[in-house]
């Protein structure tokens, strides 16, 4: 066997972190069991895209945001390891604590130096709680390493949202998804956590993505 | 570690080689190989010169043309380096700074995005082409590509231009230019640009794209043994950068074993290896060695047509620096000349003068203490030349 230059070669790191809002007001129209429901179907639809891109090793976490941020799951884990424990609901929306918290795993190390870009998939159903810690957030995620090229999708659960701070953490104009109902929520999860796992090589100037999803026939309004 | 060779003992001659593979995500997919290779050596009766180029044509929905722009990059990169390379060499350092940061960017530029042109005249984007876009990558998609249509071409490069004595380097895009030093240290030469995280990565095919190249100019002394040009897929597909910087490594001590033609010969199944358990993309590498001829087991069984061709190279560059290094000596020695005259006028003048009345045979015992040469004023040593002194020690020692 002849020797290959070169130190150990390996696949490509893709990392998807959730944020997940878990404050009081998610109780409310059973919108934290949507919540469940649709990450429990997006699993094997990340499995699936995975499967389909063997060259990147998908590696997922979460993190969920009440009355302060707390990893949900804190080591990156295979996709095909991936097991999810229901979250609950109750306090505050401490969006920008939740962003300090993954800024700080969005430097090289703990993250390496070469891999697809994160996806960070924020889903949350009211306002912030504290403006300053929510600057102070999207300041530390900018600055990380990883953070200004991550794939940041934002999903925006019932009316009462606040649209332009999705705006900021999404970091371009286009608007975040919108989900008025559970069928919609699980596609959008699906579909934003599909992101960055199906990307490919693009330019700077990378396309801007549909913000619209239909509706999944009845389901309750949000 | 490499073993180090000294450089002043290597005769400095570049010779290219290389291979393009297509990643095994493309096979999976369907996809051509979107990468591009080229590499130029100038003939024996030419002016040393070597090009060597790699492209990586963009895999996004609306580069579905990327595998024709990143050949068209790699043939705008040799020509416009073929074309400047005397000029090049024969530079002071402004100019060459002034061909590396502009004229050459837009040189190349220029010939891409003319042969985008003529392709695009000759093959229209087609039906299937834009249906093809739409469905992947939405309406939006299309009509970015329409109102730019070479946006479809979309490609990095990295090229590299060794003459005689410089050794250039030229990046826009991602993509890495390693030198590997004769003790086997390897190391990226180009600055990095910032902007080129993730999946983003500046390109040929954007408005101003001239500005966005970077570059690296270096003397060809022996510095460095070998030159990589490598296709982000390479790197890509290791753990980390130190695992790629590895590479250059390895492959200094594999040339110098083997011989760059035998190496050459691998570089498919190395890369192929290293895109099936890698990073699944294409992958291309440019291989330039600069001035070791390695590879005494290869030489050994080489066609000796390849030996003389080789070696007809060899000569002609040997040829050129004999005949420098020939009008050095020759300026040294006109310098050195003019230098003693104008120290030794007088005792010149009073020698003439002596010989005019004394018997020529006995002239260099004719200068006594008591001549009124200004000897000791003449010898200041801030206005003596270092070279000088020895011939001034004889006068010096006449009047003890």
């Amino acid at each position: 066997m002849q020797k290959r230059p070169g130190g150990t070669i390996a696949r490509r790191e893709l990392h998807v972190i959730w944020l997940l809002d878990t404050s009081g007001s998610m109780n409310a129209e059973g919108k934290i069991q949507s919540l469940n429901v649709a990450i429990h179907e997006t699993i094997p639809h990340l499995r699936a895209a995975a499967q389909a891109n063997p060259n990147v090793e998908v590696l997922v976490r979460a993190i969920t945001f009440s009355s302060g941020a707390r990893w949900h799951i804190e080591k990156p884990v295979s996709v095909f390891d991936l097991r999810w424990e229901d979250v609950t609901a109750s306090g505050h929306t401490d969006l920008g604590l939740a962003l300090k918290l993954v800024a700080g795993v969005l430097e090289v190390p703990p993250m390496p130096e070469r891999a697809v870009s994160p996806a960070l998939i924020l889903v949350t159903d009211g306002y912030h709680t504290n403006d300053k810690d929510f600057d102070e957030g999207m300041a530390a995620l900018m600055a990380a390493r990883w953070g200004r090229p991550a794939v940041r999708k934002a999903i925006a659960i019932g009316r009462d949202v606040d649209i332009s701070a999705l705006k900021r953490f999404q970091g371009d104009e286009s608007e975040p998804l919108r989900v008025q109902d559970a069928n919609t929520l699980i596609q959008a999860i699906r579909w934003t956590s599909r992101v960055g796992v199906e990307a490919a090589s693009h330019v700077m100037d990378s396309p801007s993505q549909s913000t619209t999803l239909s509706t999944g026939g009845a389901a309750l309004e949000w | 570690m490499v073993s180090p060779v000294t450089p002043a003992l290597m005769p400095r001659i570049a010779r290219a080689a290389g291979a393009s593979v297509c990643g095994v995500s493309h096979t999976r997919d369907g996809l051509p190989n979107q990468d591009a290779l080229a590499t130029w050596q100038a003939g024996a009766s030419e002016r040393a010169c070597v090009v060597a180029a790699v492209a990586d044509g963009h895999g996004g929905a609306r580069h579905f043309r990327s595998a024709k722009g990143a050949r068209f990059a790699v043939n705008a990169a040799v020509n416009a380096m073929r074309r400047i390379a005397a000029e090049w060499e024969s530079a002071d350092q402004e100019k060459q700074t002034q061909i590396a940061s502009s004229v050459l960017p837009q040189a190349i530029v220029a010939d891409w995005s003319e042969q985008v042109h003529r392709h695009l005249e000759s093959t229209p984007i087609g039906d299937s082409e834009w249906q093809t876009l739409e469905s992947n990558a939405g309406a939006d998609a299309r009509a970015q590509v329409q109102a730019e249509p070479a946006l479809a071409y979309g490609a990095t490069l990295i090229a590299a231009l060794v003459t005689s004595r410089h050794i250039l380097l030229l990046q826009i895009g991602d993509g890495d230019a390693v030198l590997v030093a004769p003790d086997g240290k390897a190391w990226h030469p180009i600055p990095e640009d910032g902007r080129l995280t993730g999946e983003f990565t500046t390109s040929i095919c954007r408005a101003g794209a001239a500005a966005d190249f970077r570059h690296s100019i270096f003397a060809f002394d022996g510095t460095a043994s070998l030159l990589i040009l490598a296709t982000d897929g390479y790197a890509n597909s290791f753990r980390t950068s130190a695992d790629f910087l590895q590479v250059g490594t390895d492959l200094l001590q594999m040339v110098r074993l083997d011989g760059l033609s035998e190496v050459e010969k691998q570089l498919p199944q190395i890369l192929e290896h290293a895109s099936a358990n890698g990073s699944g993309d294409d992958i291309t590498v440019a291989l330039v060695s600069l001035g070791e001829q390695g590879g005494a087991r290869a030489r050994a069984t080489m066609p000796s047509s390849m030996r003389v061709s080789e070696l007809r190279v060899e000569l002609a560059t040997l040829r050129n620096e004999v005949r420098r290094f020939r009008m050095a000596v020759a300026v040294v020695a006109i310098v050195a000349f003019g230098t003693l005259a104008w120290t030794f006028r007088a005792q010149i003048a009073a020698l003439t003068e002596r010989v005019g009345h004394d018997d020529p045979k006995s002239v260099p015992q004719e200068i006594k203490p008591s001549d009124p040469a200004p000897v000791a004023k003449e010898k200041k040593p801030a206005r003596t030349p270092p070279h000088a002194s020895k011939p001034e020690s004889k006068p010096e020692s006449k009047p003890k």
